[in-house]
């Protein structure tokens, strides 16, 4: 498999972005035969690996035709206008893209065609990007294997290994910035780890930044609470550019930050989080990433986390399902997406168009979250689980006083085989979220970097509320 | 009998609650031509607040002295509901924008509960075996007023609202023409409370109350129990219907709106809201009093109707006192029977006139009343109407004509009082004729009805 070989080579020169502008600019290549090549190649690496839920061939030949005529305008005074020139970037299902299909992975939206780009693509588009498509999620984002995909949608293959799941929910995002052959950001979205998962199990870098700090206008909500936009890419240096332009300020989304990441600081020393449960082989290659970092000058002391060890899973499937469990009410076959025939009652046509448009994990979801917000146990569940959220966030910051960031891995283990997942339990699949909710939850930035291992797993570096640029340089050091 | 009341008034604001589109329906605007991707519900739309909503809501709340939370928060309410474009509705829960409060009113003070702001859902469009739903209110912003169970009988549940309507006229954040006013009432006789939702307008109110309270009576009368439930108001039918027992009360799973972080509302914003309202009905009452010397109890009915504008307006140049009896009487009787609340600054000048001919005793009161009635059917004016041409057959003089026609037209009197009222037209002519047209055919005509009564 071409692909793969491609995959696994880290620094191939074409596959560089600034390689490209340059040939670009040099007249070597227009934009639209770089485009036309991206998408053969494109459609060859989704026969192979499933990654993709749209491919936007129209719209990304008319942006290449319209950034070709601006070139010859401008020359090379185009890259103070347009910095991502030629960078091909591709938009989690659940990202909102004007005319091409934005379904979550549910057939509950699909065929919708959204009537606004969010805020994340017109920026990108702004920027210079191409948009190639939309990749492959477990249906809203409810999974960590890109497995729980929705219903008529294909579950995405790990490029390093066709039997292996991609990691979730946003393995289709990871699964392409692993295999592409050209300069390829995936733009990705986590509500409770869907950016550091699938990038440690692809053997790429992604960057869940601070809450707040992307836009999340358009994007389709899993728990608004609780969802971050942010980069999967092969490169550092790739996500850090995207991450320049997709974060600030939008007046579009009244949850946005008004102030924006702090400057790149150099931490002395990290504090490294005792976790139980983690792959022997994974933990050493945690232990080889720290010793690297080490040997640059950085300390590092073991620290425990044992409320958030101890409560952050359940507060996370508590507030996750019920914000989830609203958001999905709107999904009835009334106004966009999947319709059956209309018959009978208002509520017969919803209650046979919810039935059909979820899948199970979809139905398992609205029911835990309707049920921790009803009259009666609302107290119970949904207020406590917020009251722990507040110390939750209170535990991290203790910590991250003392310390420049947290270190764990990603995920406890390598990317599991398609057979070995169908054994697990619901509980056991939401398990293994353990050492991602709680940065999640407290709305930290947090950062997958590849781990070298026998396969993909990936160290996390958690930082403070917008320290996502010393992140970055302390990912370069590991 | 305890009655407490959930009123739900349009806030007359440009745009929606939270998207910019338009909240005033044009005259002929199509269905859903007034929607984008907020108030339809699409996927990946962000609310955003309006804070000229917030204001007008702050602008009640201060009004009628509720308490105001440090942070404006938002909660979503979930039920199913084809005119409820996500299916769940941005209102407020745990944090309403007012808490407590009391409202002055003609009859006393009323206790409140809350106040709060929510989204209007979309309307249902009935069409016999289908319905259409036009989404153009979807995101209008609504204010919920809910009172304790305060009100002790139909009329003063009416009354009530009458007033409410009025406060929130006069703080400019409501206009009957361009927003709803729609009201949810609990009545309970004993210890059983019974709600009955969808009741438009106040008469409505009046109306489902009274029955309501009747059809209680005759229960217990009957030996049966009351049953705590939610009725449904059925205008068309003058009934209540049963909609759903207390076991079967929804459970709307209230979270936080997690799209609206919580808005700190500032000190400076408050004191600048507060120094900007006008002056409220109460006070206002206290004022005119003291300012004219006209009767107490006239100046409040004046002020909680809503009149006191008006009545300044005429007192500038009719006496005071005669302005506030004919204001709180006549002005308001003829009001009420035209279900009308707004007086056009011509017609209250035309008031004024009429009011001075009165003054001085150039019109009878029988007369000035008719004229009244007449004017806000179509203005005209007044001075010239019963002006100098006119003084002639005005009073005793014009009195003296119909006596003339009467007398001499006995076979027409007689025709008039066996039933034929066109008789009464041939008398008006005949008193026309002696007048040469200069009479006013109103006052004579009633003179003429007085005086050919069998």
């Amino acid at each position: 498999m071409p692909a793969r070989k491609k995959a696994t080579s880290k620094q191939g020169a074409s596959a560089e972005l600034p390689a490209l502008q340059g040939r670009i600019l040099q007249g070597e290549i227009t934009l639209s035969d770089h485009v036309h090549e991206a998408v053969d190649s494109l459609r060859e690496l989704d026969r192979e690996y499933a990654m993709m839920t749209a491919i936007s061939e129209e719209l990304a030949r008319s942006q290449a035709k319209a950034l070709d005529a601006e070139k010859r305008k401008l020359g090379k005074d185009i890259l103070r206008a347009r910095p991502l020139l030629g960078l091909c970037v591709s938009f989690k299902d659940a990202i909102c893209v004007r005319g091409v299909q934005s379904a979550a992975g549910s057939k509950a939206l699909k065929g919708y065609t959204p009537v606004f780009d969010a805020t994340v693509v017109s920026r990108l588009r702004e920027a210079g990007c191409i948009v190639l498509g939309k990749t492959a999620q477990d249906e809203f984002g409810f999974g960590s294997f890109s497995v729980n995909v929705g219903k008529d949608f294909r579950i995405p293959r790990n490029p390093l290994d066709r039997e292996r799941c991609c990691g979730g929910s946003s393995g289709g995002a990871a699964a392409l910035a692993a295999a592409a052959l050209f300069p390829h950001v995936a733009i990705a979205e986590s509500t409770g780890g869907s950016i550091a998962a699938p990038a440690a199990f692809c053997g790429v870098h992604g960057l869940c930044p601070t809450y707040g700090l992307v836009s999340r206008n358009g994007l389709i909500d899993y728990a608004n609470s609780l969802d971050k936009i942010g980069p999967i890419a092969r490169s550092l240096d790739d996500v850090s550019r995207v991450l320049d332009v997709i974060a600030g300020f939008d007046a579009a989304d009244a949850t946005s930050l008004q102030r924006t990441m702090a400057p790149e600081a150099m931490p002395k020393s990290i504090a490294l989080v005792k976790q139980e449960g983690v792959a022997e082989e994974v933990a050493s290659a945690m232990w080889d990433a720290v010793k690297r970092m080490e040997s640059s000058g950085v300390s590092y002391k073991e620290v425990s986390l044992p409320y958030t060890a101890k409560f952050a899973l359940a507060a996370y499937y508590i507030i996750a399902t019920s914000e989830a469990s609203t958001n999905l009410a709107r999904y009835c076959g009334l106004r966009y997406g999947f319709q059956p025939p209309v018959e009978g009652s208002a509520e017969e046509h919803f209650t046979v168009t919810r039935g059909e448009a979820f899948g199970a994990e979809a139905k398992r979801r609205i029911l835990l979250g309707t049920y921790a917000r009803m009259a009666g146990y609302r107290s119970a569940y949904y207020e406590r689980a917020l009251a722990v959220r507040s110390r939750i966030i209170a535990e991290y910051q203790g910590v991250l006083k003392r310390f420049g960031a947290l270190v764990s891995p990603a995920m406890p283990l390598f990317p599991p085989r398609f057979d070995e997942l169908s054994q697990l339990t619901p509980l056991q699949h939401y398990a293994m979220d353990h050492l991602l909710v709680g940065p999640n939850l407290a709305g930290l930035p947090h950062l997958s970097i590849p781990l070298q291992a026998r396969l993909p797993a990936g160290l996390l570096l958690i930082g403070n509320h917008l320290q996502e640029k010393t992140l970055i340089r302390l990912g370069r050091m590991a | 009998m305890r009655i407490g009341l959930e009123v739900h008034c349009g806030l007359d604001t440009e745009s929606k609650l939270f998207c910019a589109c338009s909240a005033r329906p044009s005259p002929e605007e199509r269905p859903n031509s007034r929607c984008c991707p907020v108030c339809l519900g699409h996927p990946g739309s962000r609310p955003l607040t309006n804070s000229r909503a917030v204001s007008h809501a702050l602008r009640v709340a201060l009004a009628l002295g509720c308490r105001i939370p440090a942070e404006l928060r938002f909660a979503r309410k979930s039920y199913f509901y084809p005119d409820l474009p996500k299916n769940f509705q941005i209102t407020q829960y745990d944090h309403p924008l007012g808490g407590g409060g009391t409202m002055e009113t003609s009859f006393g003070s009323v206790a409140l509960r809350r106040i709060h702001l929510e989204e209007d859902p979309g309307a249902i469009v009935d069409r016999g075996s289908y319905v259409l739903v036009d989404y153009n209110r979807s995101g209008c912003p609504l204010l919920e007023i809910v009172t304790e169970p305060a009100l002790k009988n139909a009329e003063e549940a009416r009354a009530f609202v009458d007033e409410l309507s009025v406060l929130l006229g006069c703080l400019g954040v409501y206009s009957p023409e361009r927003n709803i006013l729609k009201v949810d009432a609990n009545i309970s006789l004993s210890d059983v409370r019974v709600e009955i939702k969808n009741i438009l307008g106040q008469r409505e109110l009046q109306r489902a109350l009274e029955y309501e309270e009747a059809r209680q009576r005759e229960t217990i009368a009957r030996g049966e129990a009351i049953v705590q439930e939610t009725r449904h108001w059925d205008a068309a039918l003058g009934a209540t219907k049963p909609m759903r027992s207390k076991e079967s009360e929804e459970d709307y799973g209230y979270i936080e709106e997690p799209d609206l972080v919580p808005h700190p509302l500032e000190k400076g914003w408050l004191a600048e809201v507060r120094k900007a309202l006008p002056e409220l009905p109460l006070s206002r009452s206290r004022r005119l009093v003291k300012q004219y010397r006209i009767a107490e109890d006239d100046s409040r009915i004046i002020c909680f109707s809503g009149l006191a504008d008006a009545f300044e307006t005429i007192a500038g140049s009719v006496d005071p006192v005669l302005a506030a009896r004919w204001t709180r009487r006549e002005v308001l009787r003829v009001l009420n029977l035209r279900g009308e609340r707004v007086i056009s600054l011509e017609l209250l000048r035309q008031i004024a006139s009429l009011l001075a001919l009165v003054e001085k005793k150039k019109v009878t009161d029988a007369i000035a009343k008719e004229l009244l009635e007449k004017l806000f059917e179509k203005p005209f004016d007044v001075k010239t109407r019963v002006g100098a041409g006119l003084s002639v057959v005005m009073g005793d003089e014009l009195r003296a004509v119909c006596e003339r026609v009467v007398k001499e037209n006995q076979k027409a009197v007689s025709d008039y009082q066996s039933g034929r009222p066109e008789a009464l037209d041939f008398l008006l002519g005949q008193v026309m004729r002696a007048t040469k047209g200069r009479a006013d055919p109103g006052a004579a005509r009633l003179l003429l009805k007085e005086l050919g009564k069998a």
